[in-house]
């Protein structure tokens, strides 16, 4: 097992490598000149030498190599630099829009978790019937719904008509609630989908028919059922978690969430490159960590991962 | 072929072919369908209710919705399927070489998609545009590259699985024959299950570049795009929420028709798709 | 006295329209156990399977299996799941996949014998090591503790030999019970077979290739062809006075190859 672990931790470097390379690379395709850029965004001419000047600043003069070099290594000690637009280092921006994020992804992916697999258990024990097919026609519309028209129309009818729920921002701990049930929304019913496919196939295979055979209870075979089916899940599941965060971009941008997602849009319009980088490379980092840990919680469930150790 | 019949025979499928195709002809003929233009202010006449002079009342500043959302379509969906062609172009392209090469280009290439699948494409996206600014070109350019490495995959594995079937006659066979084989064997088989995949697909590149152009993004005003008309209608949200259906339903059923169709090519042809797993209805 | 009955059952596959099994009809009485023989994919796992309802949802089975004068095709679920183990146990062909993977054998083991023998935890333990004893199994608390994976398709096929033993059913039905053992391994449990239908009084049918075994341990025989029963009678008479001209190969190539290894089985296991 801690030598799987270790395989596992190794095996990424690579990509790790390789993803902060592309990071950087995308970073670097701009079509304007960054020094010019963080000029303009403080309101000071660029004169060919106050550009010559920012361009030793930020380090730009250097061969592209040696700038990748140090924007890992400073990356990784957690130094993004200054924002352009107020001059205020990145990490504490981005640190104080985190935890609003994180909250939001948490509370979503609760409901998530909580909806999808219950939803799934009852498609799976009343297969075929009304009620699963009631499930199905939901997911069948909720994945063709654009996210944002959902949130618009909870706000509307939540917030508008019932005047229940606040309309944006993050006044009281109702707050959380429209966001996280628009950004909910459509991973429900990708997850209810796989999770239910795989639950039904599950019910067909041998070890059911033999667990039947054997004389089992329903009840007992469901949850070897689930078991078997929970390991799919948790893959799938797990590797939501950075795609919800992600995804907080839109839901966050409607309701004036005051997260990275709306941090990061903010700094697209704003050319704030800074702010984009740090984006990027935090959610590339989180996305390969999550990748690990959902590889490593499978292993630690699956007795057959187990022995290939 | 027995999947043509299999589709043939399934009526809602038939449906979904023959109301997209609908929605892409009203997109072409869109000038000549339209009653009003597009992006003609016309403040007299501001959330207009429905009338034989505007079938879907006005916006907030008076322009025809009808007429927008009929343009919308070379927006929304036009720019979707330009996406997609040139995300499939380049996936076959590179997939090709991968499959039919394999080797040591096969195995770096598989690498460099490894790298670019392990970035969630939301934040890929985000990222070409944050670098390269809002923009329609811009978001086309960030789906491509989000998304080749996928294309890629898919056509490598396609290619790989037919070659092995023809494993014997590929070997014995040399120079023009094996062109031959290819052309006759390998290429109508990717072709088949690449539309099959891309079908299924749309749906998605529709909702994602709607949904960059709601956050503005996209396409700029006035362009009439669908996402962009449910961004302007949330501005009067609360004085007038019927802004907010026509947009909204247009992308819900177009989105719908073909991820519906998709499942259907998807089960008429056997298809496999990968990781995603097979949507259900 | 008849147990079992089975009349007219046919089994259709409705997604692909394909009969898998047509028309079988068979009778199986108190201590005389029934061999199904036939070519493979000839539909012999599937009508047990189907007699049982152990089939997916889009196969759907005629006809009638009577036991004990109740018909297990019309019968709720759970009347037939008091039937399943407790009268009529199954050891599956596929060993390899009829365990669940994530638990190990002795908890599946265990909560069988619970279940059917209404046992302690402990008893179920000990009950467990002594069938598995019984089948040959040397190391047997090594292998309670064993994940499916860990152990071959002939250990875990003896694994599902000792459940259905363990369980004490009127009639045990074995599918390819002997397929995946070396020729020792089978010798032994066959002999267990022999055993518990003298001790126990357990009747058996048989589902094998081995016309050997067949002959061994069957008073009465069901040949199958195409998905179609072509003979059914008293094993000796089928065997040696093949009416139909696919038993008459059948007997001719299998008696031929196996008539000396046979003859060395027999004396043997009168021995033992
Ligand atoms: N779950 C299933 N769904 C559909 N068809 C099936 C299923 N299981 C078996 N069949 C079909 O039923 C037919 C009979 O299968 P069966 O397993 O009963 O054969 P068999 O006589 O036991 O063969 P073998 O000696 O190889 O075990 C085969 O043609 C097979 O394709
Ligand atoms: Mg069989």
């Amino acid at each position: 097992m801690k030598r799987y672990i270790t395989k596992r931790i190794i095996s990424i470097i690579p990509l790790l490598i390789g993803i902060s390379f592309l990071a950087f690379i995308l970073i670097n395709l701009s079509e304007s000149d960054p020094a010019e850029v963080a000029l303009r965004v403080n309101e000071i001419t660029p004169t060919e030498t106050a550009v010559a000047e920012m361009r030793e600043e930020l380090g730009l003069d250097k061969p592209f190599f040696e700038r990748y070099i140090t924007w890992v290594t400073s990356s990784i000690k957690g130094d993004f630099g200054n924002s352009f637009v107020n001059n205020k280092p990145v990490i504490e921006e981005i640190g104080q829009a985190l935890p609003a994020t994180l909250m939001l992804a948490l509370v979503a992916f609760v409901m998530i978790v909580f909806i999808s697999v219950s939803a799934s258990i009852l498609c799976t024990i009343y297969e075929g019937s009304i009620i699963d097919r009631t499930i199905r026609g939901f997911v069948f519309i909720a994945e063709a719904m654009p996210g944002y028209w959902i949130g618009l129309l909870l706000i509307w009818f939540f917030s508008i008509k019932l005047n229940l729920l606040p309309t944006s921002g993050m006044s009281s701990w109702t707050s959380v609630i429209l966001p996280a049930v628009t950004l909910a929304f459509a991973y429900i019913s990708t997850y209810v989908r796989l999770i239910r496919n795989n639950m039904v196939q599950n019910k067909n295979e041998n070890f059911v028919l033999y667990a039947k055979a054997r004389g089992m209870k329903e009840g007992i075979i469901l949850k070897r059922i689930f078991k078997n089916s929970l390991q799919s899940a948790i893959t799938a599941l797990g590797m939501s978690i950075p795609k919800l965060i992600a995804g907080t971009v839109i839901v966050e941008n409607i309701f004036a969430w005051p997260g990275i997602g709306r941090l990061s849009v903010t700094a697209i319009f704003n050319y704030d490159y800074p702010v984009i980088q740090a984006y990027v490379f935090l959610m590339a980092v989180l996305f390969v960590i999550c990748n690990l840990l959902v590889d490593i919680v499978t292993a630690i469930f699956d007795p057959r991962m187990r022995k290939e150790v | 072929m027995g999947g043509l019949n299999k589709l043939m025979r399934d009526r809602s499928a038939m449906i979904c072919i023959i109301f997209l195709t609908l929605v892409v002809l009203a997109g072409i003929f869109a000038p000549w369908l339209a009653p009003h233009s597009p992006i003609d202010v016309n403040v007299k006449e501001k959330l207009a209710g429905i009338s034989t002079t505007y079938p879907l009342g006005t916006d907030q500043l008076g322009r025809c919705i009808f007429s927008r959302l009929l343009y919308g379509i070379r927006t929304t969906v036009f720019i979707a399927f330009i996406t997609m062609i040139v995300t499939i172009v380049i996936g076959t392209l590179i997939g090709g070489i991968a499959g039919l090469f394999r080797g040591k280009i096969d195995e770096i290439i598989m690498r460099i998609c490894d790298v670019f699948m392990s970035f969630p494409s939301e934040v890929m996206i985000l990222a070409i545009i944050g670098m390269m600014g809002p923009g329609l070109t811009n978001i086309v350019i960030a789906s491509i590259i989000a998304k080749w490495a996928w294309y890629t995959r898919m056509v490598r594995s396609i290619i790989i699985k037919y070659a092995d079937k023809n494993y014997i006659q590929f070997a014995r066979v040399s120079g023009f024959s094996r062109w031959h084989i290819f052309k006759k064997h390998i290429m109508p088989n990717t072709v088949g299950e690449i539309s099959v995949l891309a079908t299924l697909d749309a749906g998605s590149v529709i909702l994602m570049i709607s949904a960059l152009s709601f956050l503005g993004l996209g396409v700029q005003a006035p362009t009439p795009e669908w996402g962009m008309m449910l961004n302007e209608a949330k501005n009067v949200m609360t004085i007038y929420p019927e802004l907010m259906l026509a947009p909204g339903i247009a992308i819900l059923v177009v989105v719908a028709a073909f991820n519906f169709l998709g499942d259907s090519l998807q089960d008429a042809f056997n298809v496999k798709r990968g990781k995603r797993g097979k949507r259900m209805r | 006295m008849v147990m079992l009955e089975v009349k007219n059952l046919s089994i259709q596959d409705t997604q692909s329209n394909e009969v898998i099994v047509e028309d079988i009809s068979f009778k199986l009485e108190r201590g005389r156990s029934l061999g199904i023989v036939g070519e493979s994919g000839s539909g012999k796992s599937m009508t047990v399977k189907g007699m049982l309802g152990l089939i997916a949802p889009w196969i759907t089975v005629s006809g009638a299996a009577y036991f004990e004068d109740a018909d297990m095709l019309r019968m709720k679920t759970k009347s037939i799941r008091d039937i399943r183990a407790r009268h009529i146990s199954m050891i599956l062909q596929d060993a390899m996949s009829a365990f669940d993977s994530l638990d190990t054998i002795g908890k599946q083991m265990q909560e069988t014998l619970c279940e059917n023998l209404i046992i302690s935890r402990t008893e179920a333990k000990q009950v467990s090591l002594r069938e598995l004893e019984r089948v040959g199994i040397k190391e047997a608390a090594q292998v309670l503790k064993k994940y499916p994976h860990q152990l071959s398709g002939g250990m875990l096929q003896r694994c599902m030999i000792a459940i259905a033993a363990a369980v004490q059913p009127d009639i045990i039905i074995a599918d390819e019970p002997t397929t995946a053992l070396d020729a020792i391994t089978q010798k032994e449990v066959i002999a267990t077979f022999q055993h518990l239908q003298a001790q126990s009084g357990t009747t058996f049918i048989f589902i094998s290739h081995d016309l050997g075994v067949i002959q061994q341990l069957t008073e009465d025989v069901l040949v199958m062809k195409d998905a179609k029963q072509v003979e059914y009678g008293r094993t000796e008479n089928v065997f040696q006075h093949p009416q139909n001209e696919y038993t008459k190969y059948l007997v001719d190539t299998r008696i031929k190859l196996t008539r000396a290894f046979e003859q060395s089985m027999r004396k043997d296991s009168y021995h033992a």
